[in-house]
């Protein structure tokens, strides 16, 4: 009787875990970070990372249901939970082993952007070395220049960089260069033109590792068809 | 011009009216980046094979070859390591002022860098307009057709601004950016080798000499032989274990699951093991990833194809790399990668590495170095890697890792132009003796035998007498077997981090890798504009395969006698 129960349990669970895969949408986990990814009302968004995800999925004849979470919750969120995957997020080296990627969903560039009264001209990112930066909890960009021993400080949204940035406890703030104005323009800051663009991340959807790579596959597979019959080069502008 | 000879093997000519045109267009200018010139010979450029007024020279073409894209704001990456920081840190602020171009000069970790290129092959996006990638991509670069091939383009559109002292002929590893086709894709910028290291000193000690014979039965010496350097990683991880007070260890490497630990294993270490077949660069019909070859067409990896990736030789070869980890390196290890495992043995705990990147050899010259004597000479040395039980006379004896400048199609012309310029800067015999001094990465022949690299021989315990010898030529990158680097290298680390999590065996390991790698090959032998696709063998008994002579090589039941030689020998080899 105990191993029949035992079995039993083994089966329903195997079943369990066939259902999980076949049916259920995946859970993607995203932030407010416009023009990338909009928040709307009612757990909808707009925006164009979240439009390519959007159509990769529509190809790929997939589902999903969207979240939004703070970045750096999203990307843990991703690494732990089956079943959910998180975007627009920066893919490194570093953060490689961790997720499996689909991607890119958005070419960033990240500038570096002082307080239009207090510039700082910067001709190699070696220069921004004396100066105290902020960028967001997530970023791989800021922990990128973490590790390169730059001094950097991580606020847990996007928008509060500039905030840093605004109240004189930083000097520079690093932002994706088309998020830049509308984070300002929202918070009624005036910024200036970025000191440098000086680093560019590939912004990925990084999924659970456990979720089966056929299924990951498929949709990467699907995005790489928009990408090559043109259908996202009117959704993914590069400035060069 | 030097010798009075032309130094470009290739017509290359700089059309008057661009000069009298760039000249005249910016005549305030010209003086401003003729004073920036004098300024960066001055201070920063002052080690060349060039005399001053040739440099001034060779600047002042520079200036005037980029005067139709000042002001312009180009982009390259390359991946992490000194030569490069110094690239994005120096020379590039230097280009701008002798330009006016501006230079984002990009430095990540190779994967980035490997993700990057493929993305912009993918998306057709010009993310960069120029790539420091390593030449391991060259059986990438020559089957797609999406990478500009430098030696038509500086004949052709890029004429005008390719530098007339370009001198092809004096880089040392042209031939690892160049296809089958015989076309140069990829323009090397640094190069280092994957070498042994131990401590010179350690070695030396005739206290530790006598007990490492009286306990082994033969000398201690450069190991010629991977049993030779088990027995010395045994001896000082568990025998001797302690130095002057600190504990010490007989072998160092690095384990963490991370993508360095793929080419930890690709970078020739099956090779080193002899799980190939003879030959060079890359051993034929089966290299040094193990995949098969049929003239230019990849047939297989696994041994049921022809391949030799889960053959007994590739599974020795992963069985010793973690048995070596973990029975004498120190513990940390298995935490390290590729970047921070490389300057560890800088800290003085280390008598020996079986697989050490030159590319770390600054950290070993630096004041903080606890591995260079009190006259500033080092403690160490490098010697040819020993080899498995496999190996043959004939295979590939090394790993060289050659960056080389690459540019894709869909880069627009302009930029493409500009990006160029900046390029042929970081290795113009201007700047190139200077960049070798600081970071030791040799590109060019005349810098190599230039008597400035040649008086730091004392100083860099065998890097010189190496590259002034054949051995440049034979310690080889991946080639062009390898269909699609991106593609394909991912596989490696993912299989490879299951043996060190005991998840899988060795074998089971090398299995599942080989037959991703098939997988793969058959879906890239599907893409009709693929050059020299793969095109697999169909599966047979493995014993069929093993029993043919050459690669893939069955199970030794013999291992080899241990091998040494004193370090003027063993560097003879040469």
């Amino acid at each position: 009787m105990v191993i029949l129960r035992r079995l039993t349990g083994i089966l329903l669970l195997l079943t369990a875990c066939g259902g999980s895969r076949a049916d259920e949408p995946l859970t993607l986990l995203t932030f407010d970070i416009p023009p990338l990814v909009n928040e709307q009302e009612g757990r909808q968004a707009s925006g164009y990372a979240y439009r390519v995800v959007e159509r990769m999925f529509e190809l790929a004849g997939d589902e999903f249901r969207l979240e939004f979470q703070p970045p750096k919750r999203a990307l843990r969120s991703a690494m732990e939970l089956p079943n959910t995957c998180a975007f627009p997020v920066d893919r490194s080296q570093e953060r490689e082993t961790s997720l499996s990627w689909i991607g890119p969903v958005s070419v960033s560039r990240h500038g570096l952007y002082s307080h239009p009264d207090r510039p700082h001209p910067i001709a190699t990112l070696d220069d921004a070395r004396q100066w105290s930066i902020s960028s967001y909890l997530g970023s791989g960009v800021g922990e990128y220049l973490q590790t390169q021993g730059f001094d950097i400080h991580l606020a847990s949204k996007p928008y509060l960089g500039l905030l840093m940035l605004q109240a004189n406890r930083v000097d520079l703030w690093i932002a994706d260069t088309r998020a830049a104005p509308l984070i300002a323009r929202a918070q009624g800051i005036e910024l200036n033109e970025p000191e440098l663009v000086f680093f560019t991340t590939l912004r990925s959807m990084g999924c659970n590792t456990s979720i089966p790579q056929e299924r990951l596959r498929k949709l990467e597979r699907a995005l790489l068809t928009l990408y090559r019959n043109g259908e996202l080069a009117d959704i993914i502008e590069l400035a060069p | 011009m030097r010798n009075g000879t032309p130094e470009i093997n290739l017509s290359v000519k700089v059309t008057l009216p661009l000069l009298v045109s760039g000249l005249a267009a910016f005549p305030a200018h010209a003086d401003v980046y003729t004073d920036a010139a004098e300024r960066w010979l001055t201070n920063e450029f002052t080690e060349s094979t060039l005399s001053h007024e040739q440099q001034m020279d060779e600047l002042a073409w520079f200036s005037q070859a980029a005067a139709p894209y000042r002001g312009m704001t180009i982009r390259v990456v390359s991946e992490r390591i000194d030569t490069h920081v110094y690239e994005a840190n120096v020379l590039a602020r230097a280009f701008r002022d002798i330009t006016g171009i501006n230079v984002i000069h990009e430095v990540t970790g190779e994967d980035d860098l490997v993700k990057k290129i493929r993305a912009q092959m993918d998306t057709g996006l010009n993310i960069y307009d120029g790539y420091i990638n390593d030449t391991d991509f060259i059986g990438t670069h020559f089957r797609y057709g999406k990478t500009v091939a430098l030696s038509d383009y500086i004949q052709a559109e890029g004429a005008e601004v390719t530098l007339p002292t370009l001198d092809l002929d004096d880089f040392i590893g042209l031939d690892f950016g160049t296809g089958p086709d015989g076309k140069l894709y990829q323009l090397p910028d640094q190069q280092f080798a994957n070498l042994y290291w131990y401590r010179h000193d350690w070695f030396s000690r005739p206290d530790l000499q006598r007990q490492f014979e009286t306990q082994y039965g033969y000398p201690l010496g450069v190991p010629q032989n991977w049993a030779a350097y088990e027995d010395i990683a045994e001896f000082f991880s568990h025998r001797v274990q302690r130095i002057d007070g600190q504990r010490i260890w007989g072998h160092m490497d690095y384990g963490r699951t991370d993508p360095s630990l793929g080419w930890r294993v690709s970078d020739a270490w099956l090779s080193l093991a002899g799980a190939g077949d003879t030959g060079l660069p890359n051993g034929y019909p089966v290299d040094e990833w193990g995949i098969r070859m049929d003239g230019c067409h990849p047939v297989g990896a696994s041994v049921a194809r022809g391949g030799a990736l889960n053959s007994p030789a590739a599974v020795y070869a992963i069985t010793k790399y973690v048995e070596w980890l973990e029975q004498f390196a120190p513990p940390q290890a298995f935490e390290l990668t590729f970047t921070s495992s490389g300057e560890w043995i800088a800290q003085g705990q280390v008598a020996q590495q079986v697989f050490w990147y030159t590319a770390f050899m600054p950290a070993l010259t630096a004041p903080t170095s606890r591995v260079t004597g009190q006259d500033g000479r080092p403690l160490w040395r490098v010697a040819p890697s020993p080899r498995g039980a496999y190996w043959q006379e004939g295979m590939k004896s090394g790993y060289q890792d050659a960056g080389g400048w690459t540019f894709l199609k869909n880069t627009p012309a302009d930029r493409l132009a500009a990006a160029w310029l900046y390029a042929q800067f970081t290795v113009s015999k201007t700047v190139s003796l200077q960049k070798l001094l600081v970071n030791l990465t040799p590109i060019r022949l005349s810098d190599i035998e230039s008597e400035q690299f040649g008086e730091q021989a004392p100083y860099l315990g065998g890097l010189v007498e190496f590259y002034r010898s054949n051995a440049r030529n034979i310690w080889t990158p991946t080639g062009v077997n390898v269909p699609d680097y991106a593609a394909l290298s991912g596989y490696w680390w993912q299989h490879l981090s299951q043996v060190l999590r005991h998840q899988a065996s060795p074998e089971e390991a090398m299995t599942a890798l080989a037959r991703d790698i098939d997988i793969t090959l058959e879906e890239l032998g599907n893409d009709p504009d693929l050059s020299c696709a793969p095109q697999l063998n169909p599966p047979r008994p493995e014993a069929d395969w093993l029993q043919v002579p050459g690669a893939p090589k069955p199970r030794l039941t013999q291992q080899p006698t241990p091998v040494t030689l004193p370090y003027r020998e063993a560097i003879e080899q040469w």
